[in-house]
């Protein structure tokens, strides 16, 4: 069973609240957390690149 | 609002009272599938040449010269785009680039190189970034493709099987060369090299 039903009007504002935080993190928190930790490490090694090692080497 | 906020927060931190545990861990699977996919194809989009050349500076500049170049069009059919040799492979190198690309967004809203003129102006200092950046990582975007092991030097003129076959052969580090030390200005043409 995915969910349960709700009866009483202070559930079905809990249900309501349960399914808009689940979205909201799904698609919008957790993608733009993860942009953010990936952009904010390129920047980083970017900066990193500039004014201290230099361009990568192999 | 702070009633809200902290009412939303509660529901965030206690466990779900109506959604189901596999619901919410296959749901949160699939929105990080379907990131996941968004998130290569913009990355794949941002790494075209239709993407590059969708500004003027690359369009009119950069575009226009390497068109009649071995790199751009040739009997096997295989074109070296603007990212394969611009943009590093390496993940971590790949990210740090695409950053840096930000630089390019400034670039262009205050029209850094947009007119020929400029470009030109700027392209020893743009051109001398890339020869440096190649020299550190010995030549990586040129290796990608073209393999010093795979060299037949009897296909080769003499002058170039000469040179591969001595300068190539030893490491930089032990006095040999690398790839762009030689092979400057072969995609696009080379910036005026008399000011110094």
């Amino acid at each position: 069973m995915i969910q349960l039903p709700a009866h009483s009007p202070e559930e079905k504002q809990r249900k309501l609240e349960e399914w808009r935080t689940w979205l909201f993190f799904t698609v919008v928190v957790a993608p733009l957390l993860a942009v953010g930790i990936v952009s904010g490490w390129g920047f980083v090694v970017w900066m990193w690149q500039t004014f201290v090692s230099g361009p990568p080497t192999y | 609002m702070r009633d809200l906020l902290r009412r939303y927060w509660r529901t965030l931190t206690t466990p779900s009272k109506f959604y189901s545990l596999g619901f919410l861990t296959i749901g949160g699977f699939i929105g990080g599938i379907v990131f996941w996919g968004g998130f290569n194809t913009a990355m794949e989009f941002t790494n075209t040449e239709a993407f590059c050349t969708s500004c003027h500076e690359m369009r009119d500049n950069v575009y226009q010269e390497i068109q009649p170049t071995i790199h751009f069009t040739n009997r096997s059919g295989v074109r070296a785009v603007c990212s394969d040799c611009h943009v590093p492979h390496d993940w971590t190198y790949k990210m740090a680039r695409k950053m840096q690309a930000s630089k390019e967004v400034w670039g262009w809203i205050f029209g850094t190189i947009s007119t020929r003129e400029k470009f030109l102006a700027k392209r020893k200092e743009l051109a001398g970034r890339e020869w440096e950046r190649m020299k550190a990582n010995d030549s990586l975007e040129c290796r990608n493709c073209h393999e010093y092991q795979a060299m037949d030097f009897t296909r080769q003129s003499k002058r170039g099987a000469d040179a591969h076959s001595t300068a190539l052969a030893k490491k930089v580090s032990e006095g040999g060369k690398t790839c762009i030390d030689c092979h400057k200005g072969i995609a696009h043409r080379l910036p005026d090299m008399s000011a110094q």
